[in-house]
């Protein structure tokens, strides 16, 4: 039994927050809780999964990205653009109109309908990490070099975004939008919104399932090996690049499902989801929840905006700042392995897997 | 031909602010291997205590003398930067030696709360320093005008860089910091204090900054997020002029400066970001470790 415990520890925590899940719209049909907490948790749901994506690609492969939040925007605002046109009826918005367009341009197009929709939600990103990842990779750009990279291009989407106000309404972003399954707000659309969080849930689900796939096998081993000897794997006559630029495309292709998970729970998108803060903040969560567990980037995503939740309004915000601030620092000074770690170096269930952490540990200091 | 050598005129003074930043940041990752997020908020720091010292001028010191608080605040901002640095780097980069990647994100949650701290203190709105009356104006040559504050921050750049030089290639301790950067353990060996020079060496970068954040001051408001602003082009300076060499500094950030002023003053500032992000992804192609290298055999250097 412990033995079953200690292998599927994991895999059994996230069953645990899936069903806390499963059971918050029982809660909130109880009365146990407000549409907006419920709401926050369906956006929760979608930082769990860019997390997981972010683990993928730093956890395990060791590249640090401090651009998912591009990611995440593109594949919210694909998201967002189809809702938009759902709610103008395929017509123009009015945005458009006080940019001086007078039909709808090429590039929403593809939004008129829900199919293609989510091909570009998944393609985009996809396309665009790709021809960056294989530029970088090859090159054998690493460590913080492709950390500044990622962070301006990110911040160079940004200013892009903002800029191309007829388009996308710059700073404003694209608002007043209703879910894929039409609203969710008020007692009429409850089962709109059930339907909308299980949905997510499932996403959720898989997301988790898909990762945890490739990391239990050869390829999630090879991905360790890159992020801590990559010569030596190129050495073994592997194309470390093509590994990585694999890696990096998948993981913004699950920040873009995340962004569009978001966008229905959130009713809007902004440039804002795409600064170099934003993403750097997804980072944190992966960081205080545990790299390199695929469960530790669920934990942190849920634990950190929990409490932000529930800490960074009124007097608290600036406390806030400083908490958060302090506690990142702290977490990556001490705290090496998040969460996760602390539970699994203080909890050895087999003594073997206790040392081989430390000197993983030491062997990363070296 | 006059808007080209304005141009060119914004493009060196952009340069030499981003050169001011990346200074620091170029030589604590060729020391010690630590990329510090928090130097935009060495920038910020600088600013602020321009600000500082402009408001105790105002109220303790005569109208006649008013003006001198510029000269006043940038050694002060050179101080105070210089003594967070020195903490920073006691308290947390020391702990985070090669950890290249943790070193980026432990300084964020320092500028993260640098930065609320500077909303604490100074409020959430931008204040403004008004320049010191010498600095107003400019002259004007074939129709082009050069602004004595744009002049100014070019002329204290050169003297820093001109400081930076001899420190690093004419005294001993920048005979140190070189041997340290070259070979740790080897120097070590010699007999050299190697956590000293870290920390000093840490502490100058941030001092620099520092007063790039004087600079900064004087072109426009202040508040919590000015060093945010230059800090994504100082490390693109950094990244493309590769570590460890004053001249790759100086070529990088003279690059990215006038690339970007140039691609803006042709098209936008939004293209400028994306030509200049493209030159550098370019760069990297040919030369993943930036201009200028020291050589190494190491294979994982």
């Amino acid at each position: 039994m412990k033995d079953m415990l200690k292998k599927q520890g994991s895999n059994i925590c996230f069953a645990f927050i899936v069903i806390l899940l499963a059971l918050v719209p029982v809660m909130f049909s109880a009365g146990l809780m407000n549409s907006s907490t419920v709401l926050f948790l369906g956006k929760c749901i979608a930082f769990a999964v860019v997390a997981m994506g972010l683990d993928l690609i730093w956890g395990y492969t060791g590249i640090l990205s401090l651009g998912h939040g591009l990611y995440f925007a593109l594949g919210g605002y694909a998201m967002a653009m189809y809702l938009k046109l759902q709610s103008t009826g395929g017509k123009i918005t009015d945005f458009m109109h006080t940019g001086g367009l007078e039909e709808l341009p090429l590039v929403w197009k593809p939004f008129l309908n829900l199919p293609l929709s989510i091909v570009m939600i998944i393609l985009v990103p996809a396309v665009v990490s790709g021809v960056i990842g294989y530029f970088i990779f090859k090159s054998r750009v690493k460590g913080v070099y492709f950390s500044i990279i990622s962070q301006a291009l990110t911040w160079a989407a940004y200013s892009m975004f903002i800029a191309l106000s007829p388009y996308t309404n710059g700073n404003v972003g694209i608002t007043e939008i209703k879910s894929v399954f039409g609203s969710i707000k008020g007692d009429a659309n409850r089962g709109n919104m059930f339907l909308l969080f299980y949905i997510s849930l499932g996403i959720m689900i898989l997301i988790y399932a898909l990762c945890k796939f490739l990391v239990g096998r050869k390829f999630g081993k090879l991905l360790i090996a890159i992020r801590d000897g990559e010569n030596r794997t190129y050495f073994s006559g592997y194309r470390v690049s093509r590994y990585k630029t694999f890696v990096y495309v998948l993981s913004a292709v699950i920040a873009a499902i995340a962004g569009a998970v978001f966008v229905n729970f959130n009713g809007s998108i902004t440039p804002s989801q795409m600064t170099i803060a934003y993403s750097i903040t997804m980072v944190i969560w992966v960081a205080i929840g545990g790299r390199g567990t695929i469960i530790g980037a669920v934990i942190g995503a849920f634990l950190i905006n929990l409490c932000e939740y529930n800490l960074s309004s009124g007097a608290m915000v600036e406390i806030w700042q400083y908490l958060i601030g302090a506690l990142f620092c702290i977490t990556i000074l001490f705290f090496k392995g998040g969460i996760v770690g602390f539970v699994k170096d203080h909890f050895p269930g087999d003594k073997k897997a206790a040392p081989a952490a430390q000197a993983k540990t030491e062997e990363a200091k070296v | 031909m006059e808007q080209f050598i304005t141009t060119l005129f914004n493009g060196l003074s952009l340069s030499s602010i981003i050169l001011l930043t990346s200074l620091g940041l170029a030589v604590t990752f060729g020391l010690m291997r630590v990329i510090n997020m928090a130097h935009g908020e060495f920038v910020m720091i600088g600013a602020y205590m321009t600000y500082v010292v402009q408001q105790i001028f105002v109220k303790f010191f005569p109208e006649s003398v008013r003006d001198i608080y510029y000269i006043v605040s940038i050694p002060a901002a050179f101080g105070v930067a210089f003594l967070f640095g020195s903490l920073l780097e006691r308290f947390v980069i020391s702990r985070l030696y090669g950890r290249e990647i943790d070193s980026l994100l432990a300084t964020w949650g320092i500028s993260l709360i640098l930065q609320q701290a500077a909303r604490s203190i100074f409020g959430t709105q931008g204040v403004n320093v008004t320049a010191p009356s010498f600095l107003k104006g400019g002259i004007e040559i074939g129709g082009c005008t050069f602004s004595y504050n744009r002049i100014f921050i070019f002329v204290m750049v050169l003297l820093c860089l001109l400081m930076v030089w001899v420190i690093m290639y004419k005294s001993n301790f920048g005979k140190q910091m070189r041997a340290v950067m070259q070979n740790r353990p080897m120097a070590q060996c010699m007999g050299i204090n190697s956590r000293r020079v870290d920390n000093i060496t840490f502490a100058l970068g941030s001092g620099l900054a520092g007063i790039a954040g004087c600079s900064v001051a004087l072109l426009g408001s202040i508040d919590s997020t000015v060093g945010q602003s230059y800090i994504v082009n100082s490390f693109m300076a950094v990244v493309l002029g590769g570590v460890g060499k004053l001249a790759g500094t100086v070529l990088g950030s003279t690059i990215i400066g006038s690339a970007s002023i140039f691609t803006e003053n042709y098209t936008s500032s939004t293209i400028a970001k994306a030509i200049v992000l493209l030159i550098v992804i370019v760069f990297l192609q040919k030369r993943p470790q930036g201009l200028f290298v020291i050589k190494s055999r190491n294979l994982d250097e």
